[in-house]
């Protein structure tokens, strides 16, 4: 598989071609390991990772057998966990279909959009086998239980009209408007400060498995700890000096 | 019963009777519309008061929060940032009047009736309410990460449990404005009104829910609260306890389940 990091902006974007076998995953979740390894250890960290997919699907084509599923199973167990690792925000955009285990990628990113008339869904079980480890926590914590039963049991593809309805895809553009809407995007993630997006991260999914009132406790130190950076004073000197905020992530 | 300033209470509180049974509904109203209901220090200690008092009221069954003026709340009042002597002494104070965990564990109903700007604060102030009601001209906004910091009144912990991960990272992360109408999608908002009849159709839901057993939605709450990220089986053992609290009375009943309440809160 053929994987290609752009760096140059805030916004980091990986672009690779559609993978078709184990060793691809394993590339993919290799080159995101280092990524994810990369921002922990530098103080200069992107706003978002984009992973981007010249197709014709997103990342891995629609499982065809139960064999090629088990095949995928550990690489694909850990992917999921890497992705969950990653202290920025990552995007999935779906330029093509996301069935099966891609799917499941796409889940495992923080946002999802993509182009009217990709669909999605999770159709392992009508071969027998679960989706990868990991998936059915995702989608239970993103559209309730009813709905992830009723998504998995049935091995439901939806089109993004509906995926977009249930809460599953964040926005959807024609094609053509890709490039223009994920400037869009990228514009309102880079306009953020970089530390204060992975803290919003880690706050939002870290409170998902604790009681409310522990989550309101992981959230206020996180706000303590930003209250520390350079970021913060200069978000509320910007705002008073009604200009955009110069943020270093620091 | 709230400090009054020079240009009256910060935060009013009205006590309203609305039944033959001795039955009320609390008016909470921010009240700066000056300054779009900007949030600040005296808001908080004021408010923090109120509360107090609507929580040990038992006449009052149903509470509304609202914000006087063009704008339900424009979030925290931005001149005060910076004035805590450090962020350690900011967080101590932060949970020693948290005013974040009494507007949730108000054991009556609360609803937010919003309208304008519900911006940063504001927001996570409504999502602390058990239901929402608003105008169609309401615009809400989390902008936090824009200015380099993230939610601190409990947003990146409720509205997950409102509206599920994706929505809530989306709206923390992106910091972009979301509709009425798009909320009411997303189950954030129960209902939208027009701007002219949103008075109206508050002062009809406050009613409706003042005129239900007390008891019942105060029991409702508390398994709610109480099983929020408790396993299946505990979950099930708090709610069989909680309903049958039921077959006390509702006098006896009400002072157990404030008793388990208060063990649950103080955890």
């Amino acid at each position: 598989m053929h994987i290609r990091v752009d760096q140059a902006d805030a916004i980091w974007s990986l672009h690779c071609d559609r993978g078709s076998s184990v060793s691809d995953l394993a590339d993919l979740d290799y080159k995101l390991q280092e990524l994810a390894g990369e921002i922990a250890s530098s103080e200069l960290m992107p706003r978002a990772i984009f992973l981007r997919c010249r197709g014709p699907e997103f990342m891995v084509p629609a499982p065809t057998s139960p064999a090629e599923l088990d095949a995928g199973y550990a690489v694909g167990a850990r992917i999921l966990e890497t992705l969950g690792s990653v202290a920025v925000p990552t995007v999935a955009v779906l330029e093509g279909p996301a069935i099966g285990p891609a799917w499941s990628l796409a889940l495992a990113c923080d946002l999802r959009v993509g182009v009217a008339g990709a669909r999605v869904g999770s159709t392992e079980l009508s071969l027998g086998r679960l989706p990868y480890p990991g998936t059915v926590q995702l989608l239970t914590r993103i559209v309730g239980t009813g709905r992830c039963m009723e998504m998995l049991l049935l091995s439901k593809v939806l089109n993004t009209s509906n995926a977009l309805r249930a809460g599953l895809l964040h926005r959807t553009f024609q094609r053509a408007a890709t490039d223009a809407a994920l400037r869009e995007l990228a514009g309102a993630l880079a306009s953020a400060g970089p530390v204060a997006l992975s803290y919003a991260k880690e706050a939002v999914w870290g409170g998902s498995d604790l009681p409310l009132r522990d989550g309101a406790r992981l959230e206020a130190s996180l706000y303590a700890l930003l209250q520390t950076t350079a970021d913060r004073g200069e978000g509320i000197r910007s705002f008073a000096e009604r200009r955009p905020p110069l943020f270093v992530g620091q | 019963m709230a400090r009054a300033t020079e240009t009256g209470e910060i935060v009013r509180y009205e006590k309203e009777w609305v039944t033959q049974r001795g039955r009320a509904i609390g008016w909470i109203t921010l009240n700066r519309p000056e300054v779009l209901n900007a949030y600040n220090v005296q808001m908080r200690d004021d408010l923090h008061e109120v509360l107090r008092a609507v929580h040990d009221d038992p006449d009052v069954a149903v509470v509304v929060l609202r914000g006087a003026g063009r704008a339900f709340c424009a979030g925290a009042d931005l001149t005060e940032f910076g004035t805590a002597p450090s962020p350690t002494i900011a967080r101590k104070l932060r949970f020693a009047r948290d005013v974040w965990h009494m507007l949730r564990t108000v054991s009556c109903p609360v609803i937010a009736s919003l309208h304008g700007h519900v911006l940063g604060g504001g927001m996570e102030m409504a999502m602390l309410c058990d239901v929402r009601i608003a105008s169609d001209d309401t615009k809400l906004r989390l902008p936090d990460v824009r200015l380099g910091m993230i939610p601190v009144a409990t947003a990146s912990q409720t509205l997950p449990r409102i509206c599920g991960l994706a929505s809530a990272l989306d709206l923390v992360l992106t910091a972009r404005v979301m509709s009425a109408r798009e909320a009411q999608a997303a189950g954030i908002l129960a209902e939208v009104v027009p701007r002219a009849a949103l008075d109206r159709a508050t002062r009809r839901l406050a009613e409706s829910l003042a005129a239900r057993s007390s008891f019942a939605q105060c029991q409702l709450k508390a398994v709610i609260r109480m099983t929020d990220a408790l396993s299946g089986n505990e979950a099930r053992r708090v709610e069989r306890h909680i309903w049958e609290l039921s077959q006390k009375g509702e006098e006896e009943g009400s002072a157990a389940l404030t008793r388990i309440a208060a063990c649950f809160d103080s955890r």
